[in-house]
């Protein structure tokens, strides 16, 4: 089933890069006229295209690429020559540290809360924690980034720019990228918190839940021992889809703290029309959700005996 | 303190030595601090510190290869650590640069730029006529990708005169061509057998590349050495690239850089309020514009388009959609900011009487006519709908298309017959009108054609008697305001925004001393900016 799985995950891949390169030629304009303004002459532009390449056929630059791609060779930044793989590696250091931190305050924050909320469900703070929660995730990011900088900057406790440098070390980092981690904190939290809490209530309404508060047990171990391991199914769904969002969604929030990451990359790579990076970008982000996905998969048919124990005797 | 110290000592330390070695050059250099002193710079500027700034216009595919500079970020890069031949001062007047002088014949076809000698590379080569033949040539010839090509059209051929002076031999006659020079392509590289080398970053500049990170960030620190002590105030500086506006003016806010590019003009009051930060703005070359195509109905009868620039609301304009910072148009792309704007002619105004007139003279009978926008600029579809809302009050009948910006110059420009839009900033009238009004030019996107126009802006070109090339310019205005397919109501001002601990400079009577050849000082204001 694995096997079929991981199989899927790369045809999918192959039609996101077609779609990716499709996309980004029909965009009117190309890297050259980009790069070089609009004063340039036909003999330059001519000139730049013949340069990077950009006179072969479409086509041809495609396969070139998928070539490459599958000789693990990303190529090279048509716009200013730099292998593609050095210019992604830092941002996506960047941008796996940002998803890590966000992910590290909103996991167990929704978990805890989610938990919290199903147990005292219709009590006052079930009802607050929902208000809260609904309220989180209808806001744009953009809007929230500006009321935690006008906040937060505005007290002079966190910076309103999260120019982190690679020779910052770890305390350094985690203070400067804060307000950013916060915001997709934001961002992701509401929705797994309210998958948590409906999936714990579905829980509670089963029998054997019944049956165990009929024999005294405590709502807390009620919950941890017999509801979790239960919910674990749809609420790693979820989970993954939100990690998997922290990684490709952070094109806004990075852009509104200035944060280097890979999101950044990419509106720059679109702007200057360089197709090569365009595609290295998103394979990284639709390989992210590609696995995280498939991780979740595999969590819930491992934490669900009926479906682990039907294949394994199958 | 500490650093101020060892800053000044620095430099009294290098003047000494460079003193010894070449003593004509530093004659001349103190000559032109003083003159900097004088110019009436209310606190002088003061050696050291560390300053930030954030800039727009980044992006990671920049690179230091000065053939594919187009925006803010690589440009100020590129005037700290690199100079060119020639400069646009402070004053907007040619300032001399690597050449310390130049000179032309009767007909200025040829030009002579004497180089400065005992310059020096940040990687110890000496500066020699080589080195400048070739980082010009670099952007000229079929082979060449660069963006100033165009530019460069105009020059037949370089040549070397003795060890220390270049020729330049024109195709026509150009009296403005040291300005040409000036242009942000065209820094002076490092070369070795004819071929530049701008990969190190190594470059004449008051700066020393420290670091550099496309579309992120670049890290300065000032030269031991420099041939210009005129510029160069800071220790060190930290160049930020920040691409969105608002991020640009919290950081500012918040104290995290000293200055910032291009503030967005809705939020602007929140920065005048600020009673750390001053916004220094200046009259620019960007013209806002209306293009109506005078070469197809209805826009070829000039009683209409006469009717649509009486239409407009230029004081409006100016208050509403450039919040101030900007001056009134006149239909006309030569505004404040040329040196031979025609102050004395009177700009139109909006008067729905000489509306009704020429619409009548026109058989208008309130035809729709389609106006084609996209939001090139920071509000420019609000603007549109400002003026068709005047226009419609006139008596004219606008209606809107939105397009997207993407492909809007691919798709739009050039081609439908009315649109909204702005054109970027030219050094110099002619490049301004030779590109837009020439009946021959490929982006005179009103396609307007008048023999006279043409014979005034090629006899300008080459006229070198200054009154006569006035009354020249005058007369083309004149006929571009009366004639032409532009709606002009507005020159935008550039406007910039900084922490008050900066010194940028001002002139006698208290206004900003910046040039307007582009944003930030014309790029330059890593070289003349400093702190108090």
């Amino acid at each position: 089933m694995i096997a079929r799985r991981v199989g899927m995950g790369v045809v999918t891949l192959f039609f996101v890069s077609i779609l990716t390169f499709v996309s980004v030629e029909i965009l009117p304009g190309d890297l050259a006229q980009a790069t070089l303004g609009q004063s340039a002459t036909p003999e330059a532009l001519a000139e730049f295209r013949k340069e990077v390449g950009l006179d072969q056929p479409a086509f041809a630059r495609y396969m070139s690429w998928v070539d490459g791609m599958l000789h693990g060779d990303l190529g090279r930044s048509l716009s200013n020559g730099k292998e593609i793989s050095s210019l992604i590696q830092g941002r996506l250091k960047n941008t796996l540290f940002l998803g890590i931190y966000a992910a590290s305050i909103a996991v167990p924050l929704s978990l805890i809360f989610g938990i919290f909320a199903a147990l005292y469900r219709d009590s006052a703070s079930d009802k607050i924690i929902n208000a809260t929660a609904l309220t989180a995730i209808s806001l744009p990011e953009f809007f929230v980034s500006y009321i935690l900088v006008v906040i937060f900057s505005g007290l002079g406790w966190f910076p309103a720019l999260a120019s982190i440098h690679p020779d910052m070390n770890l305390s350094e980092r985690l203070y400067v990228s804060f307000l950013p981690a916060l915001t997709l904190t934001f961002a992701v939290t509401a929705h797994m918190l309210r998958m948590t809490r409906a999936a714990i209530v579905n829980i509670l309404s089963y029998p054997y839940i019944e049956m165990a508060q009929l024999k005294g047990v405590r709502p807390w171990r009620i919950i941890v021992r017999h509801a979790v391991p239960n919910a674990i199914s749809p609420i790693v769904n979820v989970v993954a889809l939100n990690l998997a969002y922290l990684l490709t969604g952070v094109v806004v929030v990075e852009v509104v703290f200035g944060y280097p990451g890979l999101g950044q990359l990419m509106v720059d790579a679109v702007t200057r029309r360089d197709v090569t990076v365009v595609q290295s970008v998103t394979i990284i982000f639709a390989s992210a959700y590609v696995l995280l996905n498939l991780a979740a998969d595999i969590i819930s048919t491992i934490s669900n005996p009926r479906i682990f124990h039907a294949r394994r005797n199958a | 303190m500490k650093n101020e110290n060892s800053g000044s000592r620095a430099v009294s330390g290098v003047s000494r030595r460079t003193l010894i070695k070449t003593g004509f050059a530093v004659g001349g250099l103190l000559a032109l601090e003083r003159a900097g002193w004088a110019a009436g710079t209310s606190v002088a500027p003061k050696r050291g510190g560390h300053f930030r700034a954030g800039v727009g216009g980044a992006n990671t595919g920049d690179s230091l290869d000065p053939s594919t500079f187009t925006d803010t970020f690589i440009i100020s890069l590129a005037f700290a650590i690199r100079d060119n031949l020639v400069a646009v001062g402070a004053d907007n007047n040619l300032e001399a640069g690597l050449a310390e002088s130049w000179e032309t014949g009767k007909n200025a076809t040829e030009w002579t730029f004497k180089i400065r000698r005992g310059v020096r590379f940040s990687n110890g080569k000496s500066l020699t006529t080589d080195d400048v033949i070739a980082s010009i040539h670099y952007h000229r010839g079929e082979k060449s990708k660069s963006g100033a090509a165009s530019l460069l059209e105009r020059v037949k051929d370089i040549s070397a005169v003795g060890d220390d002076a270049v020729k330049f031999t024109l195709k026509f006659a150009d009296v403005d061509f040291p300005f040409v020079l000036t242009d942000y392509h065209l820094n002076i590289l490092p070369s070795a057998d004819g071929s530049v080398d701008w990969k190190s970053g190594a470059g004449t500049g008051p700066y020393k590349l420290e670091s550099f990170e496309p579309g992120v960030s670049a890290k300065l620190s000032r030269s031991a050495e420099h041939w210009n002590s005129a510029v160069g105030f800071f220790d060190s500086i930290e160049l930020i690239a920040i691409n969105d506006a608002a991020t640009r003016q919290n950081a500012l806010i918040y104290g995290e850089v000293d200055a910032i590019s291009k503030p967005d003009l809705k939020l602007i009051s929140f920065l005048e309020r600020n009673k750390d930060i001053q916004i220094v703005d200046v009259p620019g070359r960007i013209w806002h514009c209306g293009i109506m195509r005078t070469d197809v109905a209805p826009f070829d009868n000039n009683d209409l388009r006469l009717a649509l620039k009486y239409s407009i609301d230029r004081d409006q304009y100016v208050k509403k959609v450039l919040k101030g910072y900007g001056t009134i148009g006149n239909d006309n792309p030569l505004g404040p900011a040329y040196r031979f704007h025609a102050d004395d002619i009177t700009p139109r105004e909006y008067d729905t009487d000489k509306v009704k007139f020429h619409l009548n003279k026109a058989g208008y009978h309130k035809e729709e006519l389609k106006l084609i926008t996209a939001e090139l600029f920071p509000g420019q579809n609000s603007a549109v709908e400002l003026y068709q809302q005047e226009a419609e009050k006139a008596g004219v009948n606008i209606k809107i298309e939105t397009r997207p910006t993407d492909g809007f110059f691919t798709d739009v420009w050039l081609k439908e017959p009315f649109q909204w839009g702005w054109w970027g900033p030219r050094i110099t009238e002619d490049l301004m009108l030779s590109l837009t009004f020439l009946s021959t030019a490929p982006w005179n996107d009103a396609k307007f054609k008048s023999p006279r126009l043409d014979q005034l802006i090629n006899g300008a070109r080459a006229e070198l008697d200054e009154a006569k090339r006035r009354e020249m310019y005058r007369e083309a205005q004149l006929i571009i305001s009366n004639e032409g397919g532009h709606i002009v109501p507005a020159n935008a001002n550039l406007v910039q925004a900084v922490n008050k601990k900066v010194v940028v400079p001002r002139d006698e009577s208290g206004k900003w001393k910046i040039s307007a050849s582009w944003e930030m000082d014309g790029g330059y204001f890593l070289k003349r900016w400093s702190f108090a």
